[in-house]
């Protein structure tokens, strides 16, 4: 009796295979989706830190630390060397590189911070930091504290022990000796004498400047961050289950009611789009009034780009959940593609792991999916604090998306007339 | 008996299919004013289809359907699916005032419209209950009204009485009396043989995506059966072979044949089963019914 229990449970699992597909099959996909976001991705084995440098040395002491800088594999060097025009602050130029160049950390090197006076330095490389990757600019610093070091290496023991090195160099020694995880360096670590040592035993942080580029003045913008991210993922899974009721509909036959009345199959998909969207959108300024009311985000702010983002959010999502809607024959269907589709969306998206982490093919797949797009253009607003001008490349996205899957689930949807 | 001789729905040759499969081949069939028809077939026959065809959700494929209302049909026509097609998590005026105001009703014409349809479908103690609360019988009714809250002149009920109990049948079919009162043509498929027998003025049998036969139940019945009887026989023991135009059932224990009741076919049945030594434990000899008609029309149960 107690087997016979347990096989027509096995059977009925066997026989509905959307939840065979949920029991089995999910599970390894997310395995296999966490997996490569923690082990830093498909085809890489590390996570590169993207860093533009902009050098106003100009001289061949400066070109070969970010030359040697960039022989780090975390580094990576996505917009080449360039110097600061005169229109644009070093600021201003960081700002811009981050906010639209998908860079991390700006590197500046001011000119003549290698030939300066090593007993009075005055100047300092700038790491301007994006302040969402809390890890991105300290690797950059370590490898350029390292790379300085191996120049300093590579010069004469008899220059060292003359004591003329740049006196950043050998401070760069120092912090890199400290800071970086040695390796190689370790050997190059016993170079500087005693003598040397007591000469570059200046304040590293007149080696290195952190700056944020973005983050000063800011009403906890990771909250903001996380909000985003939660509000997307949840924002899917609603509109699924709204989308959902055009099946319901049509399995209990209203579907027929509501066509054989004035009503089109193009004013019943406006309808609800138009629900789900407004419903969507009111979710997330629910959510965003409360992160303003209980953890300082400031919605208050930044409200017409967030109102802008999440209309467009939301806009994608229910055309999304009406395409989704129009492929599948069933709710349990519908129920089934939504779990594997909105999880996978989020996991690569960045709504349950921040992008910083995980590697650039993944960083690229996270492009096809809403969160990624809908987390960039919260990222401008709420991180960036740039204009509503600058998330328009996120809003264009996400509403021809949005009119795409609407217009698809519209065509896909004939077939109901005609069954 | 007809009430009228307007047709207000006519189709001529009409043909329409499935992935070059054809489920309607070639109905002619009018529906006429204050007219109930009753229209029967087996699962499949194409019932559905022609329904969808009337209601233009269906392109015909060839042949016409033509209305005497100029208007869209979607203003004149109203459609009972056969499944209870309302929102369970709405009230039953909620239910009434959306359905209402998709076939175009607005202000007092529509307060007027739900009060009445709440009245016709005796659910005045209900109207602010959630649909899913009601009775089976209470949602049937509910279903039809929020079909008719535009007055349509044409009604097409897919089998209204599914599942409900004989007083909840009683009173939808008091419902559709009124309506065909007021003039409305009304075309019903069911499965109950016995309510087409006793409510429908004309009868149309479909099979295979044809019409067999339509018309009212007593031309039907000397048209086709004439003054035939169904003959039922049970026999003592099990039986593998009998004479035609008898027909075994599984069991071999019973037998039934439609024979003619004015010749003497009975007698003879009857002495060549003696002749051949089946004994036979029960008779009855049946006046020719719908059922008896359908069968001989189609070669098949109902419900096959």
């Amino acid at each position: 009796m107690i087997w016979t229990v347990s096989a027509i449970s096995l059977l009925r699992l066997w026989n509905n295979k959307q939840e065979l597909l949920l029991a089995f099959v999910v599970p390894i996909l997310f395995f296999s989706i966490f997996a490569l976001i923690f082990s830093r991705g498909v085809g890489e084995s590390i996570t590169q830190v993207r860093v533009a440098f902009v050098d106003d040395e100009g001289s061949k002491e400066s070109r070969a630390l970010i030359r040697d800088t960039c022989a780090h594999r975390e580094i990576k060097s996505v917009t080449g060397v360039g110097k600061t025009s005169g229109n644009w602050s070093i600021a201003e130029l960081s700002r811009f590189l981050i906010s639209s160049r998908d860079v991390e950390v700006v590197v500046y090197i001011p000119a003549g911070f290698t030939q300066q006076n090593p007993d009075a330095p005055t100047l300092s490389i700038e790491l301007f930091n994006e302040g969402v990757n809390p890890i991105g600019h300290r690797l950059v610093q370590a490898s350029m504290a390292e790379a300085i070091a191996m120049q300093f290496s590579a010069a004469s023991i008899a220059e060292l022990r003359a004591a003329e090195p740049t006196v950043k160099f050998a401070s760069a020694t120092k912090l890199a000796d400290s800071d970086s995880a040695g390796r190689q360096f370790s050997s190059a670590n016993a170079l500087p004498s005693a003598q040397a040592r007591s000469a570059i035993d200046s304040d590293e942080q007149a080696v290195f400047k952190n700056v944020s580029a973005f983050a000063s003045n800011k009403h906890q913008p990771k909250v903001a961050m996380v909000a985003a991210g939660i509000a997307v993922m949840f924002l899917l899974f609603s509109a699924n289950g709204a989308g959902a009721s055009l099946l319901e509909e049509r399995e209990a036959g209203t579907l027929d009611r509501l066509l054989s009345s004035r009503l089109t199959l193009s004013d019943l998909l406006l309808g609800k789009w138009i629900y789900i969207t407004a419903v969507g959108t009111t979710q997330l300024l629910v959510m965003f009034a409360w992160g303003q009311l209980a953890f300082g985000v400031d919605l208050y702010g930044h409200f017409t780009g967030f109102m802008v983002m999440a209309f467009a959010t939301s806009a994608a999502c229910a055309s999304f959940a009406l395409f989704l809607s129009a492929i599948c024959h069933s709710r349990g269907q519908l129920h089934a593609a939504s779990v594997v589709l909105v999880l996978s969306m989020s996991a690569v998206g960045g709504s349950m792991v921040p992008r910083y982490i995980m590697s650039d093919t993944m960083k690229s797949l996270g492009k096809f999916t809403f969160n990624g797009w809908a987390l960039d253009g919260f990222q401008k607003l709420f991180w960036y604090d740039l204009p509503l001008s600058a998330i328009r490349a996120e809003v264009f996205v996400l509403l021809s998306v949005s009119i795409g899957l609407a217009l698809a689930a519209r065509v896909l949807m004939k077939r109901w007339i005609a069954a | 008996m007809l009430k009228s001789l307007r047709p207000l729905v006519r189709l001529q040759d009409a043909w329409a299919g499935y992935h070059s499969q054809p489920v309607l081949r070639g109905i002619s069939l009018d529906l006429q004013a204050g007219e109930l028809l009753g229209l029967l077939g087996p699962n499949g026959a194409g019932k559905t289809t022609l329904i969808n065809c009337i209601a233009g959700r269906r392109q015909l494929d060839r042949g016409r359907i033509d209305f005497s209302d100029p208007r869209p049909c979607t203003e004149f026509l109203g459609i009972v699916p056969q499944s209870i097609a309302i929102y369970p998590d709405l009230t039953v005026l909620q239910n009434l005032r959306v359905f209402g105001r998709l076939h175009g009703l607005r202000g007092s014409v529509l307060r007027q419209r739900v009060a009445e349809a709440i009245e016709w479908a005796a659910l005045e103690s209900k109207s602010n209950s959630l649909a899913q609360t009601l009775s089976g019988g209470m949602q049937r009714r509910l279903n039809i009204a929020c079909s008719v809250l535009h007055k349509p002149s044409v009604l097409l009920l897919d089998e209204p009485t599914v599942g409900v109990d004989p007083q909840s049948r009683e009173r939808i079919y008091n419902m559709v009396e009124e309506l065909l009162a007021l003039g409305t043509a009304v075309l019903l498929t069911t499965h109950q043989l016995n309510e087409v027998e006793t409510r429908c003025d004309r009868i149309a049998i479909m099979d295979n995506g044809s019409v067999l036969a339509a018309g009212p139940l007593t031309d039907l019945l000397a048209r086709t059966i004439g003054t035939s009887q169904q003959l039922s026989l049970r026999f003592t023991s099990v039986q593998h072979d009998v004479p035609a135009p008898l027909k075994l059932d599984e069991t071999g224990l019973a037998a039934v044949a439609v024979i003619d009741g004015r010749s003497p076919q009975l007698p003879q049945l009857l002495q060549k089963l003696a002749t051949n030594r089946i004994a036979i434990e029960h008779m009855v000899l049946r006046e020719p019914t719908l059922e008896h008609m359908f069968l001989h029309l189609t070669g098949k149960e109902l419900r096959e």
